[in-house]
């Protein structure tokens, strides 16, 4: 049986790493308010963008911009996969992990799928399970340093389709539902498919500056690297979700083993008394 | 017949969408800096960095705006700016000292810093200053 030294032990053990998990508990709930704002400003903005270059995909018939247009089908896909940077955010990038498992099986069974991973954990992860490996993006926490990625990865990644590299390019990420819920989200970003709109809009003429041309060139572009940005900030958001759920929980659970193990403790001190007890007494009888 | 007002959007990646209701706006436009009144037929444009001006009767107000796009449909606007600063928010000795190291390395390049960049960064100070300014075109 433990003795009444190795209890206290443990509880002084459990109970620090409570205080750890409560600390992590309240950092994570100040950085997902600001990654939540975050990627509510974010939202908006990402969705005009992509009615403002739906629209003018759709008027101006430019079906020829080799973003659009089908590529040479090769059998080579690119995934871009957000994970995150740290761990201890319960099953956030296992979650991710084995979402990218299945849909390279299940959805793309015959093609040759070319990760490009943004974040160390499940960089870590898919290494070991994949091949086909593109470039790893790293320490996506500092705040400016989120959009030179996202600009970098969809630069990469227009050029491979564009070369005819690639077929397709897709993002898997976990879209920020609330604090508490996380979906793991596949989207297309290439070839850019236009949506239809109703007649009435497409009626209406413009005015181009510049030119038809390079206004969609430049708007596509940016249209890109707006969803690549916003996926990482959904990701962001979603990570210190998980984040705070998983350290809430711990902290509960450690509560919980606080108090049985303190029970403990009180019975095997209890029982100590009564032997101390029976002793004294046995010994006072025998005299 | 077109109407007395226009309704203008504005948003960026860091802010969140703003509505203005205006009667004139003036736009830093890629190929020209260009005037919107109600009624404006539609156009469909790419901002530089520059002023934006949004004019209600006897009220202005003033943007720095770095680059983005301006969706122009008679009444309404919709800005999609890829960063806008409202006057009010502008440090202005920050933006006079970054116009003047701009300056520095457009007289003296340096390895690593482009004159273009430098360039950028001089256009980017001086429409903060202007804005801050309330500067008319």
């Amino acid at each position: 049986m433990a003795t009444l030294h190795d209890i206290k032990r443990r509880i002084g053990s459990v109970q620090s790493t409570q205080k750890i998990t409560k600390a992590m508990k309240m950092v994570a709930a100040s950085k997902l308010k600001r990654a939540q704002e975050a990627i509510t400003t974010a939202r908006p903005y990402a969705l005009s963008m992509r009615d403002l270059v739906n629209n003018v995909a759709l008027r101006a018939d430019l079906v020829t911009h080799p973003l659009m247009a089908a590529a040479t089908p090769n059998g080579k896909i690119g995934v871009v996969v957000v994970s995150s940077d740290r761990g201890l955010c319960g099953a956030f990038n296992s979650n991710i992990v084995n979402a990218t498992i299945e849909h390279i099986q299940s959805t793309f069974p015959d093609k040759t799928v070319e990760l490009t991973l943004v974040g160390k954990k499940g960089a870590e992860l898919l290494q070991r399970r994949h091949d086909h490996l593109g470039e790893i993006y790293t320490d996506i926490d500092a705040a400016d340093s989120v959009h030179s990625i996202a600009t970098d990865i969809m630069g990469g990644m227009s050029k491979k389709y564009v070369d005819g590299e690639l077929e397709a390019v897709y993002c898997l990420y976990n879209k920020f539902n609330s604090a508490i819920s996380q979906e793991v989200t596949l989207e297309q970003l290439l070839p850019f498919e236009a949506t239809e709109m109703s007649e009435g809009e497409r009626d209406t003429d413009y005015l181009y500056e510049p030119s038809e041309e390079d206004l969609f060139e430049a708007l596509l572009v940016r249209h890109l690297n707006i969803q690549m940005h916003r996926m990482i900030c959904e990701s962001t958001a979603s990570e210190h979700g998980a984040r705070m759920t998983a350290m809430e929980s711990a902290t509960t659970n450690a509560g919980e083993m606080i108090n049985s193990l303190t029970l403990q403790y009180n019975r095997a001190r209890q029982s100590a008394i009564t032997t101390e007890l029976i002793e004294v007494i046995s010994g006072a009888e025998a005299l | 017949m077109a109407a007395e007002s226009l309704t203008i959007e504005l948003c960026s990646p860091t802010q969140a969408p703003i509505e203005y209701t205006a009667e004139e706006v003036v736009l830093p436009g890629s190929e020209g800096v260009m005037t919107v009144l109600p009624g404006h037929t539609f156009v469909l444009t790419t901002l530089k960095t520059g002023v934006l001006i949004i004019q209600n009767g006897e009220e202005y107000d003033f943007f720095a705006v770095h680059g983005g796009f301006a969706e122009i449909a008679q009444d309404r606007i919709k800005i999609i700016a890829d960063q806008v600063e409202h006057a009010e928010n502008i440090d202005k000795a920050r933006a006079e000292a970054a116009k003047t190291r701009a300056e520095e390395s457009i007289a003296k390049p340096t390895e690593g810093h482009s004159v273009e960049q430098a360039e950028a960064a001089m256009a980017r100070a001086i429409a903060r200053i202007q804005a801050h300014g309330g500067e008319h075109y």
